[in-house]
């Protein structure tokens, strides 16, 4: 009967943990991919002014040739 | 007394199969949702991902369109100059066909000198002319030659940097569906990361961020070399209005005109440089922030 009990409580306790460490893993990961994804819009954003005023850029350069 | 144990037992078991079974129920009615939720998102991910592909197939084909149409810009600008260079060569030479006559007379008159005083005399006049011939004809020449091989170097230049920024576009279409897809169903640079979930899936996704971010540096590199080529092109343009100005080759009206097409390309310069600074600094930043995302990663 002991080890019926022992192992019920192994049991138990690694039931709990398992479901909480889960839980937790993935509002670890929500919170991560979250932060991720803001900072590849701003990337994205800082790319894409960079882009445009080399485009404006250029075209100012070629107007320059017929000098 | 044993008997109170093995009920106390039972109802113990009892109770946590129950648990269980809500536990478990829980985490169905969890993964089920989750399960939708994913698919949803796979199929929005698929949709995007083949969206994105179409968009970097246009985007390619743009790329060699482009960089065909410049290339034949490019080789008819070429043949042109070349022409122009024959045609200079052609005038240099001759001194409208005059000289020529000149160095066939002297050596006519070589020809029937009857005394070796006569023929010396004669022969130092030839290789005089022959000398000026020479020296007019690099001047020229060597002007003509610089003339094209500085329009040339044009040409190369605008075509690199246009077909430059079509690759960047290219890139970024590339990068825009590679985000999309890893967003949704995690696949990143034709890596599957469709098995790993939690914190392995958060972990390839930081490290994909943080590929991204170097590429963006990278191409920030090819944004400062514009800048710097973008420079030596305004100083050669203020060097040639200033040239003008001193010939008086242009009205006051086109001198303005030219001086504000500088003053624009000058305030467009200072402008990227000082996007691609703050560009850096927030790469930088942003590069650190991911870093922080999983400290062990």
């Amino acid at each position: 009967m002991k080890i019926l009990m022992k192992f019920f409580l192994v049991f138990l306790l690694v039931g709990v943990f398992s479901c909480r460490d889960t839980k937790k893993e993935e509002e670890d990961t929500e919170a991560a991919l979250e932060k991720i994804e803001a900072v590849e819009a701003e990337a994205q954003e800082i790319e894409s002014k960079i882009n445009e005023e080399a485009s404006e850029l250029e075209d100012s350069l070629k107007e320059l040739d017929s000098i | 007394m044993r008997s109170i144990k093995k009920i106390v037992w039972i109802v113990a078991l009892i109770l946590f199969a129950g648990n269980m079974n809500v536990s478990a129920q829980d985490q169905d009615l969890k993964g089920g949702n989750a399960k939708d939720k994913m698919k949803e998102q796979r199929d929005k991910a698929n949709q995007e991902k083949e969206k994105m592909e179409k968009m970097e197939k246009e985007a390619e084909k743009k790329a060699k369109k482009e960089a065909g149409k410049l290339k034949d810009k490019a080789d008819k600008k070429k043949n042109d100059w070349q022409d122009a260079a024959n045609d200079a060569k052609k005038d240099v030479s001759p001194n409208g066909g005059k000289d020529l006559e000149y160095m066939a007379q002297l050596r006519e008159k070589y020809k029937k000198a009857k005394t070796d005083e006569e023929r010396a005399e004669i022969m130092k006049m030839i290789e005089q002319e022959k000398l000026r011939l020479e020296k007019e004809g690099k001047d020229k020449g060597g002007a003509v030659a610089g003339d094209v091989k500085d329009k040339m170097d044009n040409v190369v230049k605008d075509a690199e940097d246009k077909v430059g920024s079509v690759k960047g576009e290219v890139e970024a279409a590339k990068g825009d569906g590679g985000a999309v897809v890893a967003k949704n169903d995690g696949n990143a640079y034709g890596k599957d990361k469709g098995d790993l979930k939690g914190r392995d899936f958060g972990i390839a996704r930081a490290n994909e961020a943080k590929a991204k971010l170097e590429a963006r540096e990278a191409d920030l590199a090819n944004k400062e070399e514009l800048v710097k080529r973008g420079r030596a092109r305004i100083a050669a343009a203020q060097e040639r209005l200033k040239q003008a100005k001193e010939d008086g080759s242009m009205t006051e009206e086109q001198m303005a005109q030219y001086q504000t097409r500088i003053d624009k390309a000058i305030a467009g310069i200072d402008k990227l440089e000082a996007s691609i600074s703050a560009g850096k600094a927030s790469y930088a930043k942003q590069k650190a922030s991911l870093q922080s995302v999983y400290q062990d990663n």
